[in-house]
Parts: C-alpha cells; structure tokens; sequence
C-alpha cells in the first residue's frame, strides 16, 4: 500500500463514521436550540446528547488528522518524502495532534455530568486542550516548513534545475 | 465631535485612502497580467499580509463575534483549523504553484488546472466553480459591509435601521470602484494597509472587550457556563459532529480558497514562500482574537442583564463597538472591519473576473477575450451587481452564509489543485467527476436548506461535498490508467 492508499483509507474512515453517526436519530438538542430568553442566542443543554457519538466523532476526527499528515509530506522534494529525516519529524507531530485532540475528548467525557475546570481563567479542560492544543500543535509543521525549506522544500540544486527546465522547454512547447 | 460623528470620521477617512491606493494602483495597472497576477512582482510580506488579510475577512470579523455569540465555543473550530489548513497550504501549494505559474505564465487557477490536466473541460468546470463560489462569497462580504455601514449610518441619523438595500449598494459601489480601477494591484496593496490595521484593532479590542467585563476573561467563562455547560464545552451549542465537520472544511479546504492560494502565484521569487507562511500565520492569530473576544464578551453581558438582548447575532461586532470601546478605538475597528471585507472582496472579484474573460472564453474557444484587461473591469463590476443581489436575497447569518461559501471552494478545487498538482496519478477524468459532484451536492444542499431541510447534527453540506468528492477524485484515479503529463510540468512535479 502505498501513501494514497493511505488517503483513500482515512477519507473513507471518515465518510463511514459521518454516515454511521448521520443514520442515528438526532436527540431534540443534537445541534443546539434556541435559547429560552434570547432570541439571537442558542443553548446546547445536557452534554447528553454526546453519548454513542464520542468513539465515532473521536475516529471521524482522528482519520482527518491522519489524512492532513499523509498529505503535507506531498510537498516536499520528490526524493525527500520517504526518507526517514523528514518522515520522523511529521509522525512526531502528527502524534502530539491525535494525542491532543483524544485529550479534548477524554477530558469531555469525564466532565460530561460536572465540566472539569482548569486553572486556566476556569476554562474547562476539554474546551482548554481544543483551543490552545489544537491551535498551538500544527503551528509546529509551520515550524518545520520554516526550518527545513532549504533541505526539504526547494533547495539551491532545485533552483537550477527549474531555470534548466525554464530553458529547455520554451513557451511553445509548453502549449502542447 | 461627538462619539458618532467621530465613528463616522474615521470610517470616511478609511474609505478615501482605498480610493487613493485605487487610483495609484490603476496608473500602475498596464495589462492584463499585472491587473491579475501584479507581474509576479510581491515581495514577501506583501504577499503574507496580503494572504492572511484575504482569509480573516468579513466573515471572521463580522460574522465571527456573531458565531461565537449565537453558539459559544463552536465556531472556535473554525480558528484552530487555521494553522493546520495553511501548513497543508504552504506545503503543498507554496512552492508547486508558484514554479508552475512562472513556467507557463499563468494568470489564474484554471491556467494552471489547465496545464496540469491538458483538459478544457477542467478548466472550464474550475472557472465555473470559482464564478459559483465567488458569487456565495463575495455576498458575505457585501452583506457584512452593509449590516455595519447600516449601524452607522443611522447612529448618525443618515438612514433608518431599514436602509440595507441602500447600504448593499454604497458597499457594492465601494468595493467596484477600487476593484475594477487598481486590479490586483490595488488588491495586494490596500491588502498590506488593510492588515496592519486588523492586527492592530484586533490586539486592542482583545483588550478592551476582556477589560469591559469586571473579572475579566474568567468571569466570561464563568458566566456562560452557568447559563449553559455546553456553550463553554469544547463544542459548543453545534456539538462534536458539526465542528469536526467545519474543522474538515476549515482545514483541508484551504487549499481550495482561489482568493488565498492565487496570491502564492504572485510572490518574486519561489524562495519566499519560507517566510510568508509564519507571517500569515502570525496576522491570522493575532486577528482572531476579535472574533473571539467580542462575541464572548457580547453574550456574557446579555447573559448578566448588562446590555439588551441582540434581535441578530451579526450585530455583536457593532454593539459591542458603540457600547464599550473609546470613540477613536470604535473608529478605528471599524475601518479595521471595513479592512478585512474589502481586502477579501477584491480578491475574489479579481478571481472571478479572470474566470469570466479569460478562462472560460479560453476554455470554449481556445483564446481569451480582446481587449481583456477592459473586459475585465466590466466583469468585475457585473460580478459585484450580482453579489449584492444575493446578499439582499438570502435570509442566513453571515457567518453560516460565510462557511456555506467556504465550502463551496473547498470541495470544488481542493482535491483537484491541492492533490492534482502534487500527484501524477490525478486524472482529469477524475477531477471532473468531483468537481461536477461537489457543486451538486452544494447545490442541493443550499436548495434544501431554503426550503428549511438541514443535515442533521449541524453537519456543513461542504462537508459532505468535500469528503465526496475527495473519495471520488482519488479513487477514480487510482483506478484509472495514468495519463501522460506535459513534460515541463511533469519535470516541475519532480521537484
């Protein structure tokens, strides 16, 4: 199986899981409704409504997270996406993203009768691991585009090799 | 001068300084070239400004406070999608598009979806669906100009609080003039000026909004969840099945946002991609934090009784500004709101119009149209009567109507560029049956929902469009036959 399998397996993961959890029948508050005093604002009431569709949004989530790291190596230089440098960098990545966001989702069904808060401004942990988790990890495959842009990306020889191609096929040809 | 007065002041001072940038921009403007891709002249932080002022737009400043006042935190999925759809961006579209567009002097998206698939029919399918989304989402941008120019203006006694047509058409007006004069030129440019101004009113409004309630940002959390768990949980009102799906189409449909991914085209030179990403980056989370705290701190003060209850959500940024920020700091937010629509509309009205003049005619009859560049200008202008028609014909949020727009790109050009151009194995084959298919299920979806029928679960129809049509674009392809490239794009694709 090669990195498009791979793809196709985690796109499908994610349709399966969408389906499986789209063909169960929406409770009354399954996306919020309308808040009782108002009128612009909507409440989500008891954190009940989650429960058989946490294991199905953890896997619909997960396969998202896999398919990005599958994807974001397609960019580097042809010779560099299945040597082991770069590859180690993403998989450590990409595993600090699914352990955080199984974190949000553990953190939110241990707190589904009484949020657990952290001590951060009372913010609940679930709600603490989404926003500065989830934000903060993917900041680091920026991190490593920045870094190894002359390695992995594009380099000096990648730059000659371009003009060269530039020159070797003028406009007309390229029209073919 | 009064509160009012001076609101009003800023804003006019704001809009004449984009017509001045306009007006140079358009002595600038010689060809067709430099009106849609700047002659590929952008330095670095041009460009990264220009890309992240070009994805917080009116949507995120407008319609953003609105999501998070209506639903609490669901709307954050959308924020921390932000960092991982541009790393997919930057790594797979940085450098691949930029090299393909100085090899064969593309000047738009289906240029380049052209010579990756050898195909006219997806270039014209690709235009097509440009033309569809623009047309979705540059009336997000119409419509938030218009709900904030409305607020003003009758604070000022102008016009009533039933004027949106008239500000639909000061908007619209607005937006064409600077457009169809400067091109993308104007584009980037007030892009760059707009951004500076979001940074700076987006890290004061943080500030102000947190001091305005007495506990400060603990107290908001506090106060919203005892009205309701949910809203402070990580799901927010919408729960986990309808934000992992904006995630989706936040995340990997970033790379089908001809608006964004267009301005990777224009940079100097293939190196400077390395630099614009974390600047992006950087003016991406440092924006945010106005969508974040306005609505936060609107619905823990409607919750308390401290300000009256809102009769629309897309009111929170306006309110907010009117009732708790220093005169000058209100004038300024809302030039900085007046900033990220108008550098987001300009982008997709330079896209759109390059759709209608050059692609579409090149895909039909193989040329483009004479006299282009002045075409262009007309098509520009035609594209934003046709906004503001949609803007005043639908009922939705801004914001929802914003991630309905979003999702249209993502699941139309994503596969198809953000794969197709890394992929040899792509067929154009393939990329016609998800390109047809996403703007299928669009279509039906937003008929369905005019007629009140929803997906259950606060599923995003883009979200289906974009997992279906993902699904059909690399399974077709992987069970095609691989087709040949052209050779100086298949030598590219080796790099």
């Amino acid at each position: 199986m090669n990195r498009f399998h791979f793809m196709l397996l985690c796109v499908l993961v994610a349709a399966a899981m969408l389906t499986y959890a789209l063909l169960n029948p929406e409770p009354a508050n399954g996306h919020g409704v309308s808040h009782a005093r108002f009128a612009a604002m909507r409440q989500g009431g008891s954190a009940a409504r989650h429960e058989g569709m946490l294991v199905a949004g953890w896997c619909y989530g997960t396969a998202q997270l896999v398919f990005f790291a599958l994807c974001l190596p397609l960019g580097l230089k042809r010779d560099d996406q299945a040597t082991s440098s770069p590859r180690r960098w993403f998989l450590a990545v990409t595993l600090a993203y699914v352990v955080t966001f199984t974190m949000v989702l553990i953190c939110y069904a241990l707190g589904m009768d009484e949020p657990l808060l952290s001590p951060f401004w009372d913010i609940p942990w679930a709600t603490c691991w989404s926003v500065f988790g989830m934000w903060i990890v993917p900041l680091l495959y920026t991190v490593l585009y920045l870094w190894r842009f002359p390695d992995w990306v594009f380099t000096s020889e990648d730059q000659q090799r371009f003009q060269e191609i530039k020159r070797r096929f003028g406009r007309d040809a390229c029209d073919g | 001068m009064d509160r009012n007065s001076l609101i009003l002041g800023c804003v006019a001072i704001y809009m004449l300084s984009c017509i001045v940038i306009g007006l140079w921009a358009m002595t600038r403007t010689k060809s067709s070239h430099d009106f849609f891709m700047a002659s590929r002249s952008l330095g670095f932080f041009v460009t990264g400004v220009a890309i992240f002022s070009s994805i917080m737009s009116g949507f995120g400043f407008v319609g953003g406070p609105g999501l998070v006042y209506a639903m609490g935190s669901s709307s954050l999925w959308i924020l921390v999608s932000a960092p991982i759809g541009l790393a997919l961006g930057f790594f797979l579209l940085g450098k691949r598009l930029r090299l393909l567009a100085e090899l064969r002097d593309s000047v738009s998206l289906p240029d380049l979806a052209h010579a990756r698939y050898q195909s006219r029919w997806v270039r014209l399918l690709v235009a097509v669906a440009i033309l569809f989304g623009v047309i979705t989402y540059l009336s997000v941008q119409i419509k938030a100009m218009a709900l904030v120019l409305q607020e003003i203006f009758a604070r000022n006694e102008i016009w009533g609080h039933e004027s949106l047509f008239l500000c639909v058409c000061v908007s619209s007006v607005l937006l064409a003039f600077y457009c169809v004069t400067g091109g993308i030129i104007a584009s980037v440019y007030t892009d760059v000026f707009q951004g500076l101004v979001m940074i700076a009113v987006a890290v004061l409004v943080f500030l102000t909004a947190l001091a305005s309630v007495e506990g400060g940002l603990a107290e908001c959390v506090r106060t919203i969840q005892h009205d309701d768990a949910e809203a402070a949980g990580p799901w927010g009102t919408m729960g986990i099945l309808g934000c992992l799906s904006w995630f989706f189409v936040f995340a990997f449909g970033s790379l089908g946002q001809p608006h964004v991914i267009t301005k990777m085209m224009m940079s100097r030179r293939v190196e400077d991609v390395r630099f614009t990403a974390p600047l992006t980056m950087t003016g991406y989370v440092l924006t945010a934090l106005l969508w974040i705290s306005i609505g936060m701190v609107m619905r823990t003060h409607v919750l308390n009784g401290q300000h009256p209850d809102l009769s629309r959500a897309d009111d929170a940024a306006a309110e907010f500004l009117y009732s708790y920020a220093s005169p000058l700091l209100a004038g300024l937010t809302f030039a900085g709101l007046f900033a990220a629509i108008m550098s987001t509309a300009d982008g997709f009205l330079n896209v759109g119009a390059a759709a209608v003049v050059h692609d579409i005619p090149q895909a039909i009859k193989g040329r483009s149209l004479r006299q282009e560049l002045l075409w262009a200008r007309i098509a520009t202008g035609g594209l934003t009567i046709l906004a503001a028609w949609f803007a005043l014909a639908s009922p939705d949020l801004v914001g929802i109507l914003g991630t309905y727009g979003w999702g249209v790109f993502s699941a139309a050009l994503a596969p198809c560029i953000g794969i197709g151009l890394n992929w040899k194995r792509a067929t154009a084959f393939a990329c016609i049956v998800s390109v047809l298919l996403s703007m299928l299920i669009n279509a039906v979806a937003f008929a369905l929902q005019l007629q009140g029928i929803f997906i259950p679960y606060g599923v995003s129809p883009g979200a289906v469009a974009l997992l279906v049509s993902l699904l059909s674009f690399v399974l077709i392809s992987l069970l095609s036959n691989p087709e040949p490239l052209a050779p100086d794009v298949d030598a590219v694709m080796d790099l």
